[in-house]
């Protein structure tokens, strides 16, 4: 029997036959469920109709808000991005001054060194001019001091009546040691001695002589009279020399107790290349 | 919701009687011989029948008309029929021939003393058939419900149901292919 057979041999199974009476029980048996209330239609209020619109319309501003404040963000990391780009470029020359500040750095404190000495070596430039110029008047003053020690020795008393006159000459320098200071060997350096006659009788100067070449004496005034003042320019020629000279000036006069005077100059000679600034 | 058994439906959700005992009138022969085959016993048949209707009339609110109302009854009936199964012992379940409480006048295969006498072999076979290709049987071939409905008033997928009825017919097949012998 194959499978066609027995499906239409089990679909026309009899059907059993129900009792009798079983219709009207189950008829009577019916008990049905009170039909459901009808629903009131309410129209929703007005914000629930509106409410998806209105949502979706939120969620849009809230995108558009959201991003305007990303391009606004983009567009400022953009710029800081263009201007770290730029800064980039430069960057070599920026090593550069750094590599040169560095080392300026480094060299700061012989800088401050040299500058301190640089002002202290104005400073002593300037007192030393000021010192120079102090030295040029004191030549004067010492004539000065010499005419009026001659006239003071003039305007003296006369001797007493039947005391011997004895007319002499003195002679006296405004000093006898003349210092240069530091000199360059090129530059020659030249003085006068004031001398003044502090006798009675006029003085004669009869020779100015040098001890070397280097020295020579200029035309000196040969006579001068009692209370009056005389010079003997000197010019030293310091080209052949370095370091600490001194020469000597030795003056021959009429005066009986010093016949003959030894002036000394003195100087500190360097080489030009060897002259600070 | 054209067929008359849904417009009956709607009307009976109102609650018209008059269309209630119509569906009453036009399902519940079907339902008492499905039910008197599984049960084996008229009696409890005739009590699951009046159960079912009953449970029916509570539930027709929910009844959506998804499925036909034939189907969702069986469905009702099917519950009812497990609820009781599940009451009874099993030594308290009969077998008997249901088949031979049927009318003398039905069609074929009756006509014939040859052909009655195989079918009531091939009715007994079925009977000794484990109780969910069984009931399988009895919806998709004995009350003539298709695939889908039968699927859905057992709950299962569909392929099961082919998966059961594959069983049925392999088993009633070798059943038949053996020398003949009486079943019961």
């Amino acid at each position: 029997m194959n499978d066609l057979q027995l499906e239409q041999l089990l679909r026309q199974a009899p059907a059993p036959q129900p009792l009798a009476g079983l219709k009207e029980q189950l008829k009577t048996g019916i008990r049905l469920a009170a039909p459901p209330p009808e629903r009131i239609a309410t129209a929703p209020p007005l914000w629930r109709r509106w409410f998806p619109a209105l949502s979706f319309s939120l969620l849009v501003l809230g995108c558009l808000v959201a991003l305007a404040v990303q391009t606004s963000q983009m567009r400022e990391l953009r710029r800081e991005n263009d201007s770290l780009r730029a800064a980039t470029a430069d960057m070599e020359e920026l090593r550069r001054d750094r590599a040169e500040f560095v080392r300026l750095r480094v060299a700061a404190p012989d800088l401050e060194l040299a500058k301190k000495e640089h002002n202290e070596l104005l400073k002593l430039r300037g007192e030393v001019s000021q010192l120079r110029t102090a030295a040029q008047v004191i030549p004067g003053l010492r004539a000065e001091n010499l005419r009026l020690q001659a006239l003071t020795a003039s305007a003296a008393p006369a001797p007493a009546p039947g005391a011997t006159l004895r007319t002499v000459p003195a002679i006296r320098f405004s000093e006898t040691n003349w210092d240069f200071g530091q000199v360059i060997s090129t530059e020659p350096q030249s003085h006068v001695f004031v001398v003044a006659n502090v006798g009675n009788a006029e003085l004669e100067i009869l020779e100015v002589k040098t001890s070397c070449g280097c020295t020579t004496a200029g035309a000196w005034d040969r006579r001068v009279a009692p209370g009056k003042t005389g010079m003997i320019p000197i010019v030293f020629n310091p080209s052949k020399f370095t370091g600490p000279v001194t020469k000597v000036v030795t003056v021959t006069s009429n005066d009986p107790e010093t016949p003959v005077q030894k002036l000394l100059i003195q100087a500190e000679i360097s080489r030009p290349n060897d002259a600070q600034p | 919701m054209s067929d008359p058994a849904s417009r009956l439906c709607e009307l009976a959700r109102n609650g018209d009687r008059e269309a209630a005992g119509e569906l009453v009138s036009l399902f519940y022969e079907r339902l008492y011989a499905w039910l008197r085959r599984l049960t084996g016993n008229e009696d409890d048949a005739a009590d699951l029948t009046q159960k079912t209707f009953a449970r029916a009339w509570v539930a027709l609110a929910s009844w959506q008309g998804r499925s036909s109302f034939s189907t969702w009854l069986h469905g009702i009936g099917h519950h009812v029929y497990v609820d009781w199964r599940r009451a009874q012992p099993p030594a308290a379940l009969p077998l008997d021939d249901w088949w031979t409480h049927c009318p003398d006048d039905a069609p074929d295969p009756f006509e014939k003393a040859a052909g009655r006498d195989l079918a009531e072999r091939l009715f007994a076979h079925v009977e000794r058939l484990d109780e969910d290709t069984r009931q399988t049987v009895h919806l998709h071939y004995y009350q003539g419900l298709s695939l889908a409905e039968t699927a859905e008033v057992l709950d299962v997928a569909t392929s099961t149901v082919k998966y059961r009825l594959r069983q049925a017919l392999d088993f009633l097949k070798t059943r038949f292919a053996e020398p003949k012998t009486h079943v019961r």
